[in-house]
């Protein structure tokens, strides 16, 4: 019972989802609009749980110092902290205050303008008054002339990861108004903090990692691409026509070159790749109804 | 004993430090960026589909963009980000940005402070020309604000799954707020639109899994959609059978492709400049399939003939 | 330029040295490498573990929860399902002995993408890719006499506004429906002229594509686009490879 079960679900869930495609009824893709979601809070929860098994196979290793167990801590050590700047600590004790506060003073200024007064806690705060560009704040205070009417007020940072306080006033010709408000630093995916750990140290390695790839095909083309026999060849010459072909320098050697490439692309590439879309497309059919039967059960482990 | 006969040449050179080929390919990426070649670029049949595709919107039409990348295919697909969003915007075309990648957000933010939020290429933008509208007046494109030119809806993981869920439920997958929290209802822009169907156009920007692909397989042939898309080279041979099918209506393929997209929309950028280390890098990879293939060849005619 | 903060400096340092780091793997393994690779992957640990929790498992599953207990509708109690077969998921990873409650999430989550991608790929992979592979092969030239905007504007050399002027030109009376007469048209600009001129060609270009009669180098191209498919369809359903065949390839193509 301990597979049929699960076996049974999959056979109720699978059949669903295949059956709603054609079932253009309310009730059915509102149910299978539920199963989309719970599988999107599934899908997550596996990389939450994936998470935590990392720190279930590491910390074991640090104990008993195996090699490059010292690595294992800053791996600990940068996942443990990564994770606490993700929480939004600036909402703990209530959500940060978002809106300015303002108090208009009638008939203090001359003449057909209105005058806005910002002032705010973060000294280098920027701010936007209706359509204008950002204009900085001087020691946490500006003074700006606008045109009587109806005018949007927002207050940012120029760096990410803070919040933006906004409003609107309404000023006739000689009102001054005095508006105040703070940016508060956010925690949590959109924080500071976050978004700073990203920019330098993940975006970084994320990159770097990919860009190693370069060199290594580089080697490898000097190492291992030989053309060993006649199909070797022929994949050779058309690797070589679409590096040239696809790189502007092909169009200044001849300009057939990334005619040729486009060719290549166009009725060679197309031709296999289309076959081996429908047998993929097959297969996948066949796996999938396998699935769905039970016939498959590799995804459910061993008893 | 004899003395070990010596190694020949050929031998030798099958064998050598591939530190060296590496420190070749640093050269081919490095020098391009110091010293520009400039080479003109021509944009290909699948750019150009995907460019007229984008030019025949019209303003006030509303597209959903779908930024699904990494920082590690930034130089691929951020240059295309930056000509259709200038592209977009001269055109005062609404965004709904969202993202399926869980790599995405910070940069999608970042890009959307850079790019969305300010001009790209304001009046008086040195080496650079507006097209004319119908008066014959230059299109500028502008700041645009949050929630009023365009929507960020955030990130949703769940892979094909969340892809088919957009196609049919896009409000109940974004939990009808957006990134900010702003109620969906509350956003004009978002007005009648419930699923990917409603919207004008899908500009999708993917770096692999999900993306384009499950884009094509999970709502563009069930909803009848029309999908354009950017994408890395490494993927580009795999996504055309679907432009040439019709599903996909245009196609940008990699850092060159994305070169010849920002040429048509008339602002070259870094995708320009990094073209000439697209040239300089492939002629090094060339040299090295036929490098080692001609020693391959001698050492083996060598090895016959004794 | 933009002024940084002092702290964005530091980090655009940190930066260059992780790129650094992980650049002298090329000269050999390193602990500088060591180190920024474990680094990397602890930081996109919490990384992941906090943009998944706020975006997708706080609103579809806290929030939910949050809104039934506080008197809401009774759909908001329907987040109990993947409540407990997250728990499920957790209890397979921290308990071997009650390991096997981990197979009802793994079978709902497996079996619902399987009946997902039963129907896209029958509709995106085979049915749209048979369709296409099917398509006449006989490919006439376009006729610039009567052809409309969007039949011209595909054909090289070609743009919306070229196209829309050569159709205004046809209206008028005063075009030569051939490539010849597109080049010479007067409304065109220089630059116009110019994308013209350089995509002129009896083969494949202008040339080769407008007229009344056949684009040969299309219909060869369609021969060959779909005699391709259906020699690899045999090839990958039919194993047409030979012994002797298999004998001569001898591993892969590419192989050292």
């Amino acid at each position: 019972m301990k597979k049929q079960l699960p076996l049974l679900l999959g056979l109720i869930v699978g059949f669903f989802a295949v059956i709603e495609f054609y079932v253009p009824h309310y009730y059915v893709g509102t149910v299978k609009n539920h199963l989309i979601e719970w599988t999107l809070v599934l899908a997550a929860g596996a990389y939450v749980i994936g998470a935590i098994n990392i720190l279930q196979v590491n910390l074991p290793k640090v104990r008993r110092r195996a090699p490059d167990w010292e690595y294992k801590i800053v791996l600990i050590v940068g996942a443990v902290a990564m994770a606490l700047i993700g929480i939004k600590w600036h909402t703990f004790g209530g959500e940060p205050n978002l809106a300015i506060t303002s108090t208009i003073t009638k008939g203090a200024v001359a003449g057909d303008v209105a005058v806005v007064e910002v002032s705010s806690d973060e000294l280098d705060a920027l701010v936007n008054v209706g359509p204008t560009m950002a204009r900085p704040l001087q020691s946490g205070a500006g003074s700006f002339e606008v045109p009587p009417g109806k005018h949007s007020i927002k207050l940012y940072m120029k760096a990410a990861g803070y919040t933006e306080v906004t409003g609107e006033v309404e000023l006739a010709a000689g009102d001054r108004v005095v508006v105040t408000g703070s940016p508060t630093m956010q925690w949590g995916p959109s924080g500071r903090v976050f978004v700073w750990m990203y920019d330098h140290v993940f975006a970084p390695c994320n990159a770097t990692m990919f860009a190693l790839l370069a060199f290594f095909v580089a080697s490898a083309a000097f190492r291992a691409f030989r053309a060993r026999n006649a199909e070797a060849l022929l994949l050779l010459v058309a690797a070589i026509v679409i590096l040239i072909g696809r790189a502007p320098m092909g169009r200044s050697i001849h300009p057939l070159l990334p005619e040729v490439s486009d060719w290549i692309l166009d009725i060679p590439n197309n031709a296999g790749r289309r076959a081996i879309m429908m047998g993929a497309a097959i297969g996948a059919i066949a796996t999938g109804l396998r699935v769905i039967l039970g016939l498959e059960r590799s995804h459910l482990g061993s008893d | 004993m004899a003395a070990p006969e010596p190694k020949h040449w050929t031998e030798k050179l099958q064998s050598f430090d591939r530190r060296w080929i590496f420190l070749a390919m640093g050269f081919a990426i490095v020098l391009p960026l110091l010293f520009p070649i400039n080479l003109p670029i021509k944009p290909s049949p699948m750019v150009q589909a995907g460019f007229y595709t984008v030019e025949a919107l019209q303003p006030g039409d509303v597209v959903f963009v779908s930024v699904d990348l990494e920082p590690a295919s930034t130089p691929e697909l951020e240059p295309y980000f930056r000509s259709v969003m200038l592209q977009l915007k001269r055109k005062n075309v609404k965004l709904v940005i969202a993202t399926t990648w869980y790599a995405a957000p910070p940069l999608v933010e970042r890009w959307i402070r850079e790019m969305i939020e300010n001009p790209i290429a304001p009046e008086g933008t040195p080496g650079y020309t507006a097209p004319l509208d119908a008066d014959g007046k230059p299109m500028y494109d502008r700041a645009y604000k949050k929630n009023e030119d365009y929507v960020w809806l955030g990130f949703r993981e769940g892979k094909a799954a969340v892809i088919s869920g957009l196609g049919s439920d896009l409000r109940g997958t974004f939990d009808n707020r957006a990134a900010d929290g702003t109620p969906l209802d509350a956003i004009p822009i978002m007005n009648g639109k419930k699923q990917l169907k409603d919207f004008k156009l899908l500009v999708l920007i993917s770096a692999g899994f999900p993306g384009i692909k499950e884009y094509v397989q999970q709502v563009q042939s069930r909803y009848n959609l029309r999908m354009v898309g950017a994408t890395t080279a490494v993927s580009t041979t795999d996504l055309a059978p679907y432009y040439q099918a019709g599903q996909l209506l245009g196609l940008s393929g990699g850092l060159a492709a994305a070169a010849e997209y920002e040429t048509m929309v008339g602002k070259p950028g870094l995708a320009t400049q990094a073209a000439d280390v697209l040239n300089v890098s492939h002629l090094v990879v060339i040299l090295a399939i036929v490098f080692g293939n001609f020693i391959f060849f001698v050492g083996r005619r060598r090895k016959a003939r004794r | 330029m933009t002024e940084l903060y002092f702290i964005d400096v530091v980090g655009a340092w940190i930066g260059i040295f992780l790129t650094l780091c992980i650049l002298s793997f090329l000269y050999k393994d390193n602990p500088f490498y060591k180190f920024a690779e474990h680094l990397f992957v602890g930081v996109s640990i919490g990384y992941l573990v906090s943009q998944q929790y706020y975006n997708v498992m706080r609103p579809k599953l806290v929030d939910e929860l949050a809104a039934g207990f506080g008197g809401g509708a009774w759909t908001h109690w329907l987040a109990l399902v993947p409540l407990v077969l997250f728990l499920a998921m957790v209890v397979k990873t921290v308990s071997r002995k009650f390991a096997w409650v981990g197979r009802y999430p793994l079978a709902f989550v497996v079996a619902l993408f399987a009946g997902l991608q039963i129907n896209a790929v029958a509709q995106a992979e085979l049915g749209a890719q048979i369709k296409r592979a099917m398509k006449d092969i006989d490919t006439k030239q376009v006729d610039l006499q009567t052809a409309s905007v969007a039949r011209l504007t595909p054909l090289p050399g070609f743009t919306p506004a070229i196209a829309e002027k050569v159709v205004a030109a046809r209206d008028a009376g005063a075009f030569v429906p051939t490539a010849e007469g597109v080049q010479a048209l007067p409304s065109l600009t220089d630059a116009e002229r110019g994308i013209v001129a350089d995509n002129r060609g009896t083969v494949k270009g202008l040339d080769a594509q407008t007229g009344k009669g056949r684009y040969w180098f299309g219909i060869v191209s369609n021969i060959l686009l779909l005699l391709g498919t259906l020699t690899s369809l045999l090839y990958f359903y039919f194993s047409l490879a030979t012994r002797a065949w298999s004998a001569r390839s001898r591993g892969s193509a590419c192989g050292s």
